[in-house]
């Protein structure tokens, strides 16, 4: 009996709460589904009268679960009694019911492009363009060295007495030496992870061309106004160094 | 004309005017100038490497007037040996370090002067005298006369002043003075493994055999 009540059958119609409608997402692909929502419920039909469910219909959260019959008659599962009619609803196929949305961001004028400069040892060998030391080594080398080898050097000194020396040759002090790469100072011997893209980098740091931007080899930098690269005189040096000790 | 003014002028403009015969400073004239060259020598030594020689304010002084009656000799020419024996006199204490530096604030403008007069009188009595005086201060005439061993000596015994000595022997591109043997170990050593790039033919030449008088 049950067989032949089955055989009657059309479809089978699932009723879910409306405040699941984001789960039909997961039945929207399923072909024929048709929706309509009433008297806050959603009924979803149009699924086979046998066999299986399709996989995705079966993990709606279905409140109620019903065979349809050619008169438009509820069954609940199993049963051979109707229970109801089904509602005079105006039926939606599932794709408009549920509309593909773009998403968006939460705050799409914020949000800024960030990337995570890295550099990585390198092979390339490329002569040094300048070099880190501290006040104290630089005055010391300044104070006797030849005229010629401070001729072709400008320096600038950092509050915290750290010195950094530009120019060819430089001097031979202990110290991080640089290579020069499109305005930005990279430590000797590392390159950035992705080369290409110092030109992009150089103008997003430093836009004006006003600076030199001073890598260290974890990625972190920091900015050299060129303003402030003073010529590798002795009196230069030396009054600088006085400067600081009076402070 | 005051020497006071004459130093004002060429260590501030480098412009400077004379007129007149030599004449004597009076002394207030030269007690300012001495203030005066006392606080060129401090803003100087800072340029100097290693610690300069102190002032000597004979020293500088004497190379005031010196220089001030070379260029109003160099204006008059009509003036006879007498004359500039007279203006242009040895200094007669002690060369010490602290001479021959005070001294160089005001002789190293002379090569100039003596250049000058070489094109307009090659023969004078002026351009001897000058010729002698760069002999004689090495420190302050580089790229000019050959200096005599003795005041070179003097120059090279200090290490302000040697180490001077030698940045104007490049800085004038000396090839001359670069190229002799007691030298050219100690340019070599200021130009260190750089000399291709910072004297380029320096190398060339200094491996040609020198006399001293042919090395350019």
């Amino acid at each position: 009996m049950a067989e032949s009540a089955a055989g009657m059958m059309t479809e089978r119609v699932l009723v879910l709460a409306s405040a699941d409608r984001a789960v039909l997402g997961y039945v929207r692909t399923v072909p024929g589904l048709r929706v309509a929502e009433a008297a806050g419920q959603l009924w979803v039909r149009g699924l086979p009268a046998t066999g299986e469910l399709p996989a995705a219909a079966r993990r709606l959260p279905a409140a109620a679960a019903y065979a349809l019959d050619a008169q438009n008659r509820l069954f609940a599962t199993g049963q051979l009694t109707p229970t109801a009619h089904l509602p005079d609803l105006a039926w939606l196929p599932i794709q408009e019911f549920v509309p593909l949305e773009l998403p968006t961001a939460a705050l799409p004028g914020q949000a800024r492009l960030r990337y995570r400069v890295r550099l990585v040892p390198s092979a390339r060998a490329v002569a040094g363009s300048a070099l880190l030391t501290t006040l104290a080594a630089w005055l010391a080398y300044v104070e006797t060295a030849p005229e010629i080898r401070l001729r072709h050097l400008r320096f600038a000194v950092a509050e915290d007495e750290r010195v950094l020396v530009l120019g060819a040759p430089l001097p031979p002090l202990a110290g991080q030496e640089y290579w020069l790469q499109e305005g930005m100072l990279l430590p000797a011997g590392f390159d950035f992870e992705a080369p290409l893209l110092a030109p992009l980098l150089a103008r997003r740091l430093n836009p004006a061309a006003d600076s030199l931007v001073v890598f260290v080899s974890n990625g972190r930098w920091e900015q050299v106004l060129t303003s402030n690269l003073v010529p590798a005189t002795r009196s230069a040096v030396r009054r600088t160094a006085q400067s600081f000790s009076h402070a | 004309m005051l020497i006071t003014s004459f130093l004002q002028d060429l260590l501030t403009t480098g412009s400077i005017t004379l007129t007149g015969r030599p004449t004597p400073f009076v002394p207030d004239d030269l007690l300012a100038a001495t203030d005066l060259l006392q606080t060129y020598h401090a803003e100087d030594a800072q340029q100097m490497p290693h610690s300069a020689p102190a002032f000597d304010a004979p020293a500088a002084l004497w190379a005031a007037r010196l220089l001030y009656y070379t260029i109003q000799l160099t204006l008059v020419r009509e003036l006879d040996e007498a004359v500039i024996a007279q203006a242009l006199a040895d200094f007669t204490a002690d060369l010490t370090p602290e001479v021959l530096y005070s001294a160089d604030l005001m002789l190293r403008y002379l090569p100039d002067l003596l250049r000058l007069a070489k094109g307009l009188a090659p023969g004078d009595a002026l351009v001897a005298r000058l010729q002698a005086l760069a002999r004689q201060w090495p420190l302050s005439f580089v790229s000019s006369e050959m200096p005599d061993p003795e005041a070179e000596a003097r120059v090279l015994v200090h290490p302000a002043l040697r180490q001077e000595y030698v940045d104007r022997i490049i800085r004038a591109q000396d090839r001359r003075r670069a190229g002799q043997e007691h030298l050219r170990p100690l340019v070599q050593a200021a130009l260190g493994g750089h000399a291709a790039t910072l004297w380029p033919d320096f190398q060339a030449f200094t491996l040609l055999p020198t006399d001293g008088k042919h090395a350019d």
